[in-house]
This record gives structure tokens, sequence and C-alpha cells, in this order.
């Protein structure tokens, strides 16, 4: 019943309450199981209530008009389609606002080249977690030992013991949070040197 | 928040069972909203369905696939998913017409009658289906900017898991060679450890009863041996992928073997007959 409702609403036949109502009634649903999905924390980041995305996913149905008449002539099953199409929609908007707003500047989001895209997702990922499971002298070792020198105010022993303890909560993350080499080398590469390093460096060339 | 598992977390909800539609209301203000944004519709469009060609994305309840050969049914397909970020480096992220999806390095077979029960949602380039067949069937490189993670095999990341899942979803895509599935003889699956207060209460419940020692069930013949319970599966189950449920706990999924030994204190046949169902996968 639902698929021949979606179908003359589509078809831009007027539909009485009743239909207007089953047909609300299974957006509705397909909606409210995807920002159940999502969870509600990250569903509010873009958008302020429910209703929006009822009249989205009714302007969604819109803009793939085709595809889903099509659909309604074959026996698959719309709802599905619909449900799908709505979680990947909001996926889609926070992927925008939370990851390449916030998280990635223009630099690093390219369009062609969808590899570097999740690298460095990783990646920043990767850091910030380095940023706070790492001490500070932990921190210095490792960033010292990647400019290949070693801090003036340190003995080449505690350089050393600290570059090891460094090493091993570094492989002790990579391998409970299952981070992949690739992302290891571009976090190393790309934000430890300018985000992490950097405090140690400048603080050191002040000093020289 | 880590992106990847957000990401991964997501494609496994997808997985879940069907929306249930619940007891919503609908405001007058949402029907007001319905009729307005009706009136956005430009012209009527004639339901016309498409003929298949290669780069075509379908989807069939909750999998993606898309064509990579017409020229003989049952067509070619690879599997495909809009959740890239989970592309491993031997899968080939690509732009379709309508957003960006994943082409898996995974070789499907559809039938016609497949192809009915699914939705068209979008085209992949042929260019694309034709860098992902070179790369399986030839051994040809992919390029390098577009494919996911690396990822070392047993350690249980996101990609290895994804390609589990998805190899194992998809296997009802598979193509009838015309020889006989390698089906195991028999499995042992100890039943207490998943069910053990259910047991007990069954146990009490049902000990004065009496039982026949040999069941002829939906699924086979289910007996007892030793002090096993045991299902033999008949040819329709046998060799299935299935998961199978003692009440709702999920006690096991994969192939179902011809015989299917189950550890347990349970005594009658048909006291397992009860709490036992399978889902096909």
């Amino acid at each position: 019943m639902f698929k021949d409702i979606l179908k003359s609403f589509l078809n831009g036949q007027t539909l009485n309450e009743e239909e207007e109502k089953i047909l609300l009634k299974t957006i509705k649903t397909q909606a409210i199981y995807a920002a159940n999905s999502i969870g509600y924390n990250l569903f509010k980041k873009v958008y302020s209530e429910m209703d929006e995305v009822t009249n989205e996913t009714v302007i969604l149905n819109i803009n793939k008009k085709e595809t889903i008449l099509n659909a309604t002539e074959n026996e698959g099953k719309i709802e599905y389609y619909i449900k799908l199409m709505i979680k990947n929609h909001i996926i889609d908007k926070l992927r925008k606002k939370v990851i390449y707003n916030n998280e990635l500047n223009n630099e690093y989001t390219q369009k062609d080249n969808p590899k570097e895209e999740i690298v460095n997702i990783e990646a920043i990922e990767f850091s910030r977690i380095c940023k706070r499971i790492l001490t500070k002298t932990e921190k210095e070792a490792l960033c010292f030992e990647l400019l290949e020198t070693k801090p003036e105010n340190k003995t080449d022993t505690s350089f050393g013991k600290a570059k090891s303890r460094a090493h091993k909560r570094i492989k002790d993350l990579v391998i409970e949070k299952k981070f992949t080499s690739e992302v290891v080398e571009a976090a190393i590469k790309k934000f430890f040197l300018s985000e992490i390093c950097s405090e140690f460096v400048i603080s050191n060339e002040v000093k020289k | 928040m880590r992106w990847i598992k957000f990401i991964y977390e997501q494609y496994l909800k997808d997985l879940e069972q069907e929306v249930k539609e619940t007891d919503i209301e609908i405001s007058k203000r949402e029907i007001e909203n319905l009729r307005k944004t009706q009136g956005l519709l430009k012209k009527q469009t004639r339901a016309v369905l498409p003929e298949s060609k290669i780069g075509d994305v379908y989807l069939i309840n909750n999998l993606y696939f898309s064509i990579s050969d017409t020229e003989e049914c049952p067509y070619e397909v690879f599997i495909v998913s809009p959740y890239w970020e989970l592309a491993s480096d031997k899968d080939l992220i690509a732009e379709g017409k309508e957003r960006r999806w994943v082409i898996e390095n995974l070789v499907r077979y559809v039938e016609e009658e497949v192809l009915e029960k699914s939705i068209k949602v979008d085209e992949l380039k042929k260019e694309d289906i034709k860098i992902m067949q070179d790369f399986v069937n030839e051994g040809k490189n992919l390029p390098d900017n577009r494919v996911g993670l690396s990822y070392i095999e047993g350690k249980g990341s996101y990609q290895e898991l994804f390609k589990e899942s998805e190899r194992k979803r998809s296997l009802f895509l598979m193509p009838d060679l015309g020889y006989e599935a390698y089906v195991e003889e028999e499995i042992t699956i100890n039943l207490s450890k998943f069910i053990k207060e259910l047991e007990n209460t069954l146990g009490n419940r049902l000990a004065a009863a009496s039982f026949d020692s040999l069941i002829v069930s939906e699924y086979g013949d289910i007996t007892k041996e030793d002090e096993n319970l045991v299902v033999y599966f008949n040819d329709k189950y046998a060799g299935t992928l299935a998961r199978i449920y003692a009440e709702d706990t999920p006690i096991f999924e994969g192939f179902l073997p011809k015989k299917l030994i189950f550890k347990s204190n349970l005594r009658h046949p048909q006291t397992l007959e009860e709490i036992l169902k399978i889902e096909p996968l």
C-alpha cells in the first residue's frame, strides 16, 4: 500500500488525509530509525528537530523521483531504500560538518584523493590520542628523535629511556586501536612535527 | 570521536532487521508541509524499468552491488558499499553519479530474479569497473590514491571486519557452478555455555514428562546420541549459511553441517526442537 501511495504522491496526484498520514508515518519511521542509529548528540549537530529530517526525506524522495518510481515498479522493498537513503544523507552531512569543516582544512581535502582523505582523518585521530597519552618528556623525546637531534638539557640515558617509553606507548596504541602503518606515518609527517613538536622546537630555539 | 569506528558501527547497524513501524503521531503542520513539498514536483515521469548496464549500482535488502558484465546471465557483479572509509588497499574508491562508493574486491553473480527484486540506486563509470576487473582478473595495480587503508590480516582491523562481513552476507549471490558445495560432516556446539539458566528451567519443567527419542523436525531429525542431542540436517538446510538461535541467544553462525552435536544438559529432543530457531543468512 505504501508503494502505491508513494507512487501517486510522486506523480503529483492529490492524496486523501489517510494516505498522507500513511506516507508520512512510513517516512518518519525510517527517519527516526536513521536518527537513532546515528545517536542523539551527533544528530543534533546537523538537525534541530525531527521534523527537519522528515521534510528533507520527502524532498530527497522528490529529487530521486525517477529512481523511486522505477523502484515502485519492481518487487524491491522501497522502505529499505528510503531508510538507507536518509541514513547516508545524514552521514554525508555529518562528514561535511564534523570532519571536513572542523578537522581537515582544504590542504587535506582532495576530492580526487580519497586515500589521502581517510589517511588524514585517521592520522588526526592518532595524533590527538598521542597528545593525550604521552607525557611531556615522551613527546619531547619523540620530537627530537624525529628532528634527529637531542635536547640540550637531557642526558643520553634519560633521553633514551623517554624515547623507549614513547615507542612502547605508541606501539600499544597501534595494536589496541588498530591503526594502520600508513596512518602512523602520516601522523608523524604531517601532524606531529607541526602540532606536537612546535612547542619543544620553539622553546629549544629560544634557549639557544 | 574516531570517524572510522563510527562509520563501521553505522555499517553494522544497517545490517539489523527491518525497521518496525511504531505508533507515530502526524501533526497537521507535517501534512501541510507534505502538500507544499508536493508542489515542487515538476512534470509527470513514467516509470520505465531501464535495461541493466555495466556500472549500474543496485540495492537488494541492505546489500549493494554493481554490474560488471552483462554478456551472460547470471550477470557478474562487484559488491559495493557507500561506507567507502572501510575500503582496504585491495578495493577501489569511485565516484558514482549520486555519491562515492567502494568497489569491493568481491565478485558475485546475479540472476534476473535478483535484479527484479533490486532497486537501481546509482551509476558508476564503466572505466572504474574495468580498473577493478583488471585488478581482479589480471593482477594489474589499482591507482594508489583511490584505494583504502592496508591492514594486517587476523588483527581485527575495521577494514578486515568489514570485508569478512561483506563476504559472508553476499554469499547468497554465489553462482551454482554445477558441483556440490562441500558440507562439513559434523560440528559440536557446547549449548550449556550459552543457555545454562534456560537449560535448568527447561530441565525442571519437563523432567516428569515422557518424550520420543527421535523427532522429525523442519530442519531434519533430532535425536539423542550418547549424552548429546544431535540434529541431522536435511538437504534443505545442510550446507546453507545460517544463524542458529537457542530461544533468542545466537549460538552458531556459518554453514550448517550434516550433523550438529549439542553438548547440553537438555535431555529430550523435543526440548531442543522447542528452543531451536534457524535463520538463513
